[in-house]
């Protein structure tokens, strides 16, 4: 739930305009208090009820023992304190999905990026015709169910499958896509990247709107060739875009949870298996504070990542 | 311009080529997928795969629970959001200001350390087996308050302090000054959430003890099992229902979608 | 992070939850043994079964069930079963959940291979006293439900792996079925040398199933990964490492390809010889065949025998299956079991099989008409006798994969099986057993 919301959207450290003047007049008056209360408590309840106590609870779990023997009697476990955390860290297999997890961001953000602002360029003034055609199209993938896209990737990249019955016809060789650790990770990629370009594609064509045309006109009328535009003119008034899908797209990608555990179960030879693979794993072994304390580990990681990047995007005044 | 379309049509034709596949897939016979796995076209265009998923594995059920789940939460989010969104960025109160974290928070954590502890508060709240308790942890998604936060800072505050001064109190700020400027953001709202709840699996499929409460991605599973292997066309026809709904509901939302988009984080 | 609220106990919901748990991490600590409350001595009746029973079915199998609902209701009018179907793939998540929050149906079946993760929650009743003889069913089946000496699980269906290989092709290639390992390699280097380029098929996922595929091979070598006590690993043994070298020899030697079959390659590469033998392959295979090529088309180009003994000439096979289980918070215990029971008598086993095709967990099933007369159903029932059950604790799908793994090293990387195996000892002695 999480990751697809995360990755289908549009997060953002947009600068909060605070109001200039005119404000302090009835700055903090009581009504307005009582409305935003009141209007928050939907939220609030939700947030309390289905997210902080649970929170909570994993938390406190990943402090203990815990096992799935525990599971119908979970408060009768040894408090262990961070030992758990200390296990998790030294375990050697916890060390590779971290290390696995980077590459997928260093791997996955740039392409998904690079992919989303190409079809955005092209969208947003390379073409006439059929738009709304084409940047629908390049979105399916986002919003297409992940238990079908896993089996249809699944499908299409076994060995006897569509793609290598197609590749065959053409006399090209046939890898071994989902079993040869390094087309796994190709495959786990190129999967990522196809399910989350079309967000960026959204993010940057929104950008672009903001992005007056007459720039460009008079940027043609200069004689400035498209590379030259594209480099002096639209990427640095695009760059509080890019930042922000740089933000969002390694959020998305430090959680990469699906592709990998659909598409190869974290194999071969665990080249694939990311964080949050480990921790669906060990949650499913049993190991539950193990489990807990990988997810603690890696939600540290994100929030640390996210902070930093979010302060990295704050305007300067 | 032809070099761009023609950019533009391989990298579509790359990215919708699992579709296509599907497509003809979900018109295949199993025996096909078992003896021909590397087939694109179907021997023979056959409905047998989308009558048998509605005749014999109930699949209106599921879609119908989808759809109530899906059109609920769009409404909690666009409502919900739209509050909280105007509370946190246009309104002044003590507190605030630990709100905005709690909701970055809760857009990360991992979702494998909730979805027991959920579950369990939902038994002793007495609405297990309900799609009330499938939709419930999605009402207000934490994404849709961000979205409308972002969006309410571009909302002018003037318009709202020309309205303060001809003494309109806060439920007219809110309902006819506030609400009528966020269209676009109400849409992306409404598409995300729409993606989020349509989409959702595992958490429906833990609340649901019945198969009447299935909703259409847990349906999908449960009608492609076989024996030791997957039943392909079904899953397949199924994967062709299932996106069929926000596929339209993108293709008339999207104008709005990027605007809101736009708005919501780019200004 | 669960908190445990049966209606039994029901705590105060919200900020008494966190509190609790400030209180739990402070003040807790394990109190005296109190998982896996052993079945109470109690026993069901003879009388016919009523109420609702609800049951959660994983699999394919749920779609067939209601037939045997059917016919249960014929002679237990007054009650109900409610079915619900579970994606296999979840199925221990969902029942993680509903066993942390006391919702439990009143009856599931499990796989063999989940058994042991399942029954280490403690959420299971044993079987009641009883309600069927043990010496009825096939051991590989009832074991993998025994914990410290208790049952918790009635076989309900059960398979055994054989070799499945192309008849037409041995025929051309003029070699008879083998019977022990120096036959298998003589009998894949005979159809080599008639173009076929992979002649076995192996388990190559490298994953648990893999390592059990080896430790099969290790049973008709005489060993075994894991000690008869379930106290400790042996995956280093002299006999497991033979084994390790004998079955990836195989790959190394261009008898059966590191690659594949996965997914759904089995029945192609096998139908186009690619593959001329399934080694150790499950029954279910044979009638994918017919699906795919035309019914008729098995009985044609396949023949089935047991796999093939080692040189210590032990036969062993990798069997598995399904068994009921009762959780223990569940409404309708009684009716429950006496469904379970029902479908382990003679007549629902065989008429499941009818419905089906899995195949009897109990014997005297197996000595009915409708089981004789079929090559496969020999083949398959012989092959039960000589089942192994796979190491019998919870961390064994850790331990399992884990070990699939090391193997992928041998057969990829320059790795002796004896090292890999090493290496897999280790990491499974930090695993541990999962038992207390």
């Amino acid at each position: 739930m999480t990751t697809t919301a995360t990755r289908a959207v549009v997060t953002s450290g947009a600068p909060s305009r605070r109001p200039r003047g005119g404000r302090k007049a009835h700055e903090g008056s009581r009504a307005e208090a009582i409305t935003g209360w009141l209007f928050l408590v939907p939220f609030l309840v939700i947030f309390v009820v289905f997210t902080a106590i649970p929170t909570v609870l994993a938390v406190g779990s990943s402090l203990t023992d815990m096992g799935a023997r525990d599971i119908r009697d979970p408060f009768n476990v040894n408090f262990v304190g961070f030992d758990s955390f200390a296990a998790v860290i030294a375990n050697p297999s916890f060390q590779s999905s971290f290390l696995n997890t980077i590459m997928f961001v260093v791997l996955c953000v740039p392409l998904s990026m690079a992919l989303g602002l190409a079809l955005a360029l092209i969208l947003n003034n390379g073409i006439r015709r059929l738009r709304a055609f084409f940047r629908a199209a390049a979105y399916v993938p986002v919003i297409t169910n992940i238990v079908a896209a896993a089996v249809i990737w699944q499908y299409a990249f076994s060995i006897s499958g569509p793609v290598n019955t197609t590749l065959g016809n053409l006399g090209l060789p046939q890898p071994n896509w989902l079993g040869e650790p390094g087309w796994a990770i190709t495959t786990v990629v190129g999967m990522g990247v196809w399910r989350t370009a079309g967000t960026c594609m959204i993010l940057f064509l929104a950008g672009l709107q903001a992005v007056p045309e007459e720039i460009y006109e008079a940027a043609s009328t200069d004689g400035a060739g498209w590379v030259r535009r594209l480099w002096s003119i639209t990427l640095p008034l695009l760059r509080p875009t890019t930042l922000l899908v740089t933000v969002l797209m390694t959020v998305s990608f430090l959680n990469i949870f699906e592709e990998p555990y659909l598409l190869t179960k974290g194999g071969p030879l665990g080249s694939t298996r990311s964080i949050a693979v480990w921790v669906y794993e060990q949650f499913g072994f049993g190991n539950i504070s193990a489990s807990m304390a990988g997810s603690v580990l890696l939600l540290l990681l994100v929030g640390i990542v996210a902070i930093v990047q979010f302060r990295m995007l704050r305007p300067k005044h | 311009m032809a070099l761009n379309y023609t950019a533009l049509v391989v990298i579509i034709v790359f990215m919708l080529l699992p579709f296509v596949w599907v497509f003809f897939g979900s018109f295949k016979t199993q025996a096909e997928f078992m003896s021909n796995p590397g087939a694109w076209l179907p021997e023979a265009f056959q409905f047998d795969n989308y009558v048998r998923l509605f005749a014999d594995r109930g699949f209106g059920t599921y879609l119908m629970n989808s759809i109530i789940v899906s059109v609920v939460a769009i409404a909690g989010n666009v409502m919900f959001s739209a509050m909280a969104g105007y509370a946190l960025a246009k309104l002044r109160f003590r507190g605030r200001r630990i709100v905005f974290p709690l909701v970055i928070v809760s857009m990360i954590v991992p979702y494998v350390a909730l979805f027991v502890p959920q579950f369990v508060i939902v038994v002793q709240l007495g609405l297990v087996d309900t799609l009330t308790a499938i939709i419930l942890p999605m009402l207000v998604l934490p994404l849709s308050v961000f979205i409308m936060r972002q969006f309410a800072y571009s909302v002018p505050f003037e318009l709202m302090e020309a309205a303060r001064l001809d003494g309109a109190g806060e439920a007219r700020l809110f309902f006819r000054i506030f609400l009528p400027l966020t269209g676009p953001g109400l849409a992306t709202v409404g598409i995300l959430s729409f993606l989020t709840s349509w989409n959702n699996f595992l958490w429906p499929l833990v609340v649901a003890q019945s198969q009447k409460t299935y909703t259409a991605p847990v349906g999908l599973a449960v009608a492609s099992q076989a024996s030791n292997t997957i039943s392909f066309g079904l899953l397949l026809a199924g994967a062709v229902v299932v996106l069929l709904p926000i596929l339209i509901l993108f293709l008339f939302l999207q104008k709005y979608f990027i605007q809101g988009v736009a708005t919501a984080g780019l200004k | 992070m669960r908190s445990h609220l049966t209606k039994r106990n029901r705590v105060l919901l919200g900020a008494a939850l966190v509190t609790a748990t400030a209180v739990a991490l402070s003040g807790c600590g394990r109190s005296a043994d109190s998982g896996n409350a052993a079945g109470e001595g109690t026993t069901v009746d003879d009388k016919p079964a009523t109420g609702t029973v609800e049951l959660w079915t994983q699999g394919a199998d749920g779609a067939k069930l209601p037939e045997m609902f059917a016919e249960f209701q014929k002679e237990n009018p007054d009650v109900e079963i409610n079915m619900t179907e579970v994606p296999a793939e979840e199925f221990s998540s969902k029942m993680t959940a509903a066993i942390t929050a006391g919702t439990v149906p009143d009856l599931i079946y499990a796989f063999s291979e989940n058994q042991a993760g399942l029954l280490a929650t403690g959420g299971f009743d044993a079987v009641p006293e009883g309600l069927v003889e043990e010496d009825e069913f096939f051991d590989a089946l009832w074991s993998t439900s025994v914990v410290d000496d208790v049952a918790y699980g009635i076989p309900w269906y059960s398979y055994a792996n054989v070799l499945i290989y192309r008849s037409d092709l041995a025929a051309q290639a003029g070699v008879e079925a083998p019977t022990d390992w120096d036959e298998l390699r003589t009998f894949g280097e005979a159809l080599k040398g008639q173009g076929v380029e992979f002649p076995f098929a192996l388990a190559v996922n490298y994953d648990q199933y893999t390592a059990w595929q080896v430790g099969v091979m290790a049973a008709q070598n005489g060993g075994s990964m894991i000690s008869d006590d379930l106290s400790e690993w042996t995956i280093n043994d002299p006999k497991v490492v033979e084994a390790l070298e004998y079955w990836s020899s195989l790959v190394k030697d261009g008898l059966a390809s590191p690659d594949g079959p996965q997914f759904l390659d089995t029945v192609p590469w096998s139908s186009q010889g690619k593959n001329a033998a399934i080694v150790d392959g499950g029954p279910w295979f044979a009638s994918w065949f017919d699906d795919a090529n035309g019914e008729g088309w098995g009985a044609e180009h396949l023949a089935f025998v047991p796999n093939p003994v080692g040189p210590t000439g032990d036969a062993a096979s990798t069997t598995g299956g399904g068994s009921w289980f009762v959780p223990s918070d569940a409404e309708n215990k009684d009716a429950a079991w006496k469904f379970a029971r029902w479908m382990s008598q003679p007549e629902q086993q065989i008429q499941w099989y009818e419905i089906f095709k899995n195949m009897p967990a109990l014997k005297a099933a197996w000595d009915e008409p409708e089981m004789q007369g079929d090559p496969l159903l020999d083949t398959v029932r012989e092959s039960l006798e000589v089942g192994v059950p796979r190491p019998n604790v919870p961390t064994w799908s850790q331990v399992g994969d884990m070990i699939g793994q090391q193997i992928e090293t041998v057969v990829r990387g320059d790795v002796s099986a004896q090292d890999a195996l090493d290496e897999a000892q280790k990491q499974a002695e930090a695993i541990g057993m999962g038992t207390k």
